[in-house]
């Protein structure tokens, strides 16, 4: 073996030991977990097959309610976040004067914590004083309680889940815009593309690299969905908001299912592999031709 | 028919300002009234008078949090950067074979789902008896902190010519001083981006600081005020400025240095 490989391995060494460890080898732990009986509080390894599996599918009405929740939040943070994210961008791109201070109003919620924006929606969303309510009282519109409602809840951390994250959308496609090269453009038009033409057959096209990233980071963060609903109604009430990242948490550190958490865990990270190793190919692709 | 779009085009950046800062204003003017004065109808109007006992009560009950936060994510940012770093040199400038399978290894942990790992991460520190100590967030912030910091560094020294590296070889100079002299100065843009990106998501991280913070002197401040939202039920001036005080330090960094906070951003997100 050359010098030169044995102090590159030397470098990257620590890092693959610690992935390793921390990603790799605790998935399987938590596989073998999810395939025990350790629904104790002490540990139990003893060989449970699927059991907790098929009691999530077949029996937990819990687990249901929070698989629908997960499906109906998925759709409308994923799509809110990407259509309002385009449409920002595209009007920041088109040559607005203050656009790096729009930019920065747009972004800020992603520099802050999830949970500090849950504990200032909460406040925005308090039936008695809270923004909304005044809103509302403007418009002589009924005052909501939003996070004490089965209908509002879920649609109340959605609205504060699109705040957090649009910035990171709109960032995306703002820099996949500003990648297009201008001659594009002008041909297009001198070809008579316009408007929304221009759009569809052009622009859409050419930021589909920022579309499939967006898209894979929005469905990561809605499957795995857990501050920002602790802070705000820890899955309440009755259930409207529960999420199974919550249930997760619930059932491994606070009630000992540990396996029954473990196993959840597992359909979170099976969910979740099914729009990351798509992308990982393509990006994997991607650096293949790059060297 | 350019101007009245012109006119439509600002009217929609400043309908969107308002959604993007209100939060933050009513996060700002409520932590400075008394609670009388929260307690309104009002609540969307300035201060009539600036009240701070909210803030001395949040912060008695979160300045432990703040001060814990500061302890375990300046070293996690430090140590993940160092291990991002050397990686990221040796996946560019000392290709070797198999050197993109590695990449797509330690890629992968960007991509993880924290939910599948808690329950180990747990247990595995308490294997190493340091559960309940300041070095299990140390160390938990540090691992998920390298697939993004070997990927920052990673593109960043691909921008670095490679006949650089070669010159040096040619004068004698052996890997390791190449790494200390030449790439290491040259690392400072690429050192600032990722410092600013780990720094926000470690100090802004809640969930390992639930599983792991069971103990008041090392609980981060995200948990701590967490709890506070428990204790302080619709005592909003308290909260809002237990909020503002948490998110301070992200905050400032942001405000000042938003142009790596982007290029963070995008390092991990469009490069790929």
């Amino acid at each position: 073996m050359k010098k030169r490989t044995l102090v590159s391995i030397a470098f990257i060494v620590p890092s693959v030991i610690i992935v390793g460890i921390f990603v790799y080898a605790f998935i399987a732990w938590t596989f073998a977990v999810s395939l025990t009986n350790w629904n104790t509080l002490l540990p139990n390894w003893s060989f449970a097959g699927l059991k907790n599996y098929i009691y999530l599918f077949t029996q937990d009405m819990r687990f249901h309610i929070d698989l629908i929740n997960n499906f109906i939040f998925l759709p409308f943070f994923v799509i809110g976040t990407m259509v309002v994210g385009f449409f920002l961008a595209t009007l920041l791109n088109s040559g607005v004067k203050f656009e790096s201070f729009f930019r920065t109003v747009f972004l800020l919620p992603m520099a802050i914590s999830l949970v500090v924006s849950g504990v200032i929606w909460i406040w925005l969303y308090d039936p008695t004083n809270g923004a909304l309510a005044s809103l509302f009282e403007i418009f002589h519109l009924p005052a909501i309680n939003w996070l004490g409602s089965m209908t509002f809840a879920l649609p109340g951390i959605i609205i504060a889940t699109i705040w957090q994250y649009t910035g990171f959308t709109t960032s995306i496609y703002l820099a996949g815009l500003r990648g297009i090269p201008q001659e594009v453009i002008e041909a297009a038009k001198l070809d008579g593309a316009h408007g929304l033409r221009l759009y569809w057959n052009i622009i859409i096209p050419m930021v589909q690299s920022s579309t499939v990233t967006a898209f894979v980071l929005m469905v990561q963060l809605s499957l795995q969905m857990f501050d920002i609903v602790w802070v705000m109604t820890q899955g309440g009430p009755a259930y409207a908001t529960d999420m199974p990242a919550v249930y997760m948490f619930i059932a491994a550190f606070k009630d000992n299912f540990v396996a029954r958490g473990a196993a959840i865990a597992m359909v979170i990270f099976a969910l979740t592999l099914l729009v990351v190793i798509p992308y990982l190919f393509t990006v994997g692709k991607i650096t293949e031709e790059e060297a | 028919m350019k101007i009245s779009k012109k006119v439509a085009v600002y009217v929609v950046l400043i309908i969107a300002t308002i959604f993007f800062l209100f939060p933050i204003y009513m996060l700002v003017i409520t932590s400075m009234k008394s609670l009388q004065e929260v307690n309104t109808t009002s609540s969307w109007s300035f201060p009539t008078h600036f009240d701070f006992s909210g803030f001395v009560t949040a912060w008695n009950g979160i300045s432990q949090g703040f001060v814990n936060s500061f302890e375990f994510t300046i070293p996690a940012v430090i140590f993940s950067i160092l291990l991002g770093s050397l990686g990221g040199f040796a996946l560019t400038k000392l290709k070797f074979k198999g050197s993109n399978v590695i990449f797509m290894f330690l890629l992968f942990g960007m991509f993880l789902s924290y939910q599948v790992v808690l329950i180990p991460l747990v247990k595995f520190m308490a294997a190493l008896g340091l559960y309940g100590n300041i070095w299990s967030l140390i160390i938990t912030n540090t691992a998920y902190g390298i697939p993004i910091t070997t990927l920052i560094f990673r593109n960043f020294y691909s921008s670095i010519p490679t006949s650089l590296i070669e010159a040096s070889q040619v004068d004698g100079a052996n890997t390791f001083q190449i790494y200390s002299r030449i790439i290491i100065p040259l690392s400072i843009p690429g050192i600032v981006v990722a410092s600013i990106w780990q720094f926000t998501n470690i100090w802004n991280n809640f969930l390992f600081g639930l599983i792991l913070g069971s103990m008041p002197n090392i609980r981060p401040v995200t948990v701590m005020l967490n709890n506070l939202n428990g204790a302080m039920m619709a005592q909003w001036n308290t909260l809002m400025a237990g909020a503002l005080i948490t998110a301070i330090p992200t905050l400032i960094v942001y405000l000042v240095a938003g142009k790596y906070f982007v290029k963070g951003l995008l390092g991990g997100a469009v490069k790929g």
